[in-house]
């Protein structure tokens, strides 16, 4: 996949505008972040991108002529409970007994291999987020959608979901989006971050951060960096980001 | 706990026979045969030949009737509960189907079809039919949504969608209305033999009748009610385990 430019002039359920006016690129290596308030639009902009939600005015415009291959880890895992760990992701798979020793790869990538035969219910929450995210992986995306991947799990557990997002994300170059509320972590994993306006939404403020994270020998300081931003756009920022429970200050609120 | 209720289940089973037993002892009847002579009566009848060559008649008619309103309910069912115009279109009828009694059915196909196996199989199906339909409308409007769209998301084929998604979520459903399918066709396949057949257990139980053999009447009634216990115990108890084993 060479990109994807996404054009949506206007998403509404009724009388209500949910999106308007809203363009942004999707290069075939970004890992873009959408942050903005609860109500932003921000799901309903992942299930227009997954083709899941056709009925909007606007245009999804493919550089090699697309449909891209897009695949999207849900807010919750959705796994299917009667399913193995292996046959969620198999079942998604276009032929999965020819590609067994993906599913195997794909299993040890989320260290979940010794519990392959396991049933959803048998796992922690974390496991089965690791699981949703092997099986978005099944599929060789060009686009991974993430759906608040992260909400609802401990610290430890997020953090290391995290991690494995960047090492995936690394190994097989798909286009990542992340929708998230938490400003922390946008900062943590993306390349570019997109600031949507409280609903419609539409795209009030755009920051490229520094793409040294792409070498994991770099490390970031996601703190620091919010800081930084939060300091530099206080009128655009203020308001929209939620940072993690730890209350950062706009300068103009210090 | 579970030995706890077996043994509860064999006691019930002991003092039911006992006081059955000196009932028929103290009222000396015809009407009311013991359960030895009740025993006795089945083993003779056994040996005969008479009842398994019946039971397997009856069974088969059980078996047809029993595929085709499974089919043609999950069918009309699904695609009520899939689709609202469908649904709006055939509710009208659905509820007459429900509603009609099962002997007017099995009447008006007799006259219209004639005497013959056909019309006896299709009046026990398009008696239980209706039911089916309702309970699998029911199970495809509680279907989750939310898994659908992971089929949806993923492009999974139609046909892997249906076994892997949508079945597993028609599976209490469909559970549901093939026991209560197989209670109520047992029983509408006696009455359509009572009525139009010269063979089966329905048959065999109006000859009996003729001659008020009470001790014969309640000799089938045992072995039929073994083999609803046979097949729920062998086929009905086991399949619902498999299919409900990620729940343990």
């Amino acid at each position: 996949m060479n990109g994807c430019r996404v054009k949506i002039k206007d998403k509404s359920f009724g009388e209500m505008s949910v999106i308007h006016d809203l363009e942004f690129e999707i290069l075939s290596d970004a890992f873009i972040s959408l942050v903005g308030p609860s109500g932003a639009g921000k799901s309903t902009l992942l299930n227009i991108l997954s083709g899941l939600d056709t009925e909007f005015d606007g245009s999804l415009e493919w550089v090699d002529g697309g449909p891209g291959c897009v695949s999207y880890v849900f807010q919750d895992p959705r796994l299917m409970p009667w399913l193995s760990v292996r046959e969620n992701i198999e079942l998604v798979m276009k032929d999965a007994h020819d590609d067994s020793s993906w599913v195997d790869h794909l299993l040890r990538r989320v260290e979940l291999h010794e519990r392959a035969d396991a049933f959803p219910g048998q796992l922690s929450g974390g496991m089965q987020r690791r699981v949703a995210l092997a099986r978005a992986m099944a599929i060789k995306p060009d686009i991974l959608l993430l759906d608040e991947p992260f909400s609802s799990l401990d610290a430890p557990t997020a953090a290391s979901l995290r991690e494995l997002v960047l090492d995936l994300w690394r190994d097989h170059s798909s286009a990542v989006i992340l929708v998230t509320h938490n400003l922390n972590e946008a900062v943590e994993l993306a390349d570019q971050i997109l600031f949507l306006s409280k609903g419609p939404a539409s795209i009030i403020h755009q920051e490229a951060l520094n793409p040294s994270r792409i070498d994991p020998e770099v490390v970031r300081d996601p703190d620091r960096m919010t800081r930084d931003l939060l300091n530099c756009q206080p009128e655009i920022l203020s308001g929209i980001a939620v940072v993690d429970g730890r209350n950062y200050k706009s300068a103009n609120e210090r | 706990m579970l030995q706890g209720s077996n043994w509860g289940r064999w006691l019930f089973l002991s003092v039911f026979l006992c006081i059955w037993q000196i009932a028929a002892y103290l009222l000396e009847s015809n009407q009311l045969p013991g359960p030895l002579a009740v025993m006795q009566s089945l083993w003779s009848h056994l040996t005969d030949g008479d009842l398994l060559v019946s039971v397997a008649v009856t069974l088969r008619r059980v078996v047809l009737a029993f595929t085709i309103a499974m089919l043609a309910g999950i069918l009309v069912g699904f695609l009520m509960g899939r689709f609202p115009l469908i649904d709006t279109i055939l509710d009208g009828v659905l509820i007459m189907g429900l509603n009609i009694p099962a002997l007017v059915v099995i009447i008006l196909c007799y006259v219209w079809f004639g005497l013959v196996e056909a019309a006896a199989v299709a009046a026990v199906a398009i008696n239980k039919m209706p039911l089916v339909a309702v309970t699998v409308r029911e199970g495809v409007r509680a279907i989750d949504h939310q898994l659908l769209q992971v089929g949806e998301v993923f492009r999974v084929p139609l046909l892997r969608r249906l076994v892997h998604i949508y079945l597993p979520q028609l599976y209490p459903y469909l559970m549901a209305a093939a026991r209560s399918g197989l209670s109520l066709i047992w029983k509408i396949v006696l009455v359509v033999e009572l009525l139009g057949r010269s063979d089966g257990v329905g048959f065999q139980l109006n000859t009996f009748f003729q001659f008020f053999d009470i001790t014969s009447i309640l000799a089938y009634t045992l072995a039929f009610v073994f083999v609803i216990y046979s097949i729920e115990s062998l086929l009905m108890r086991p399949l619902e385990n498999y299919l409900t084993r990620w729940r343990s």
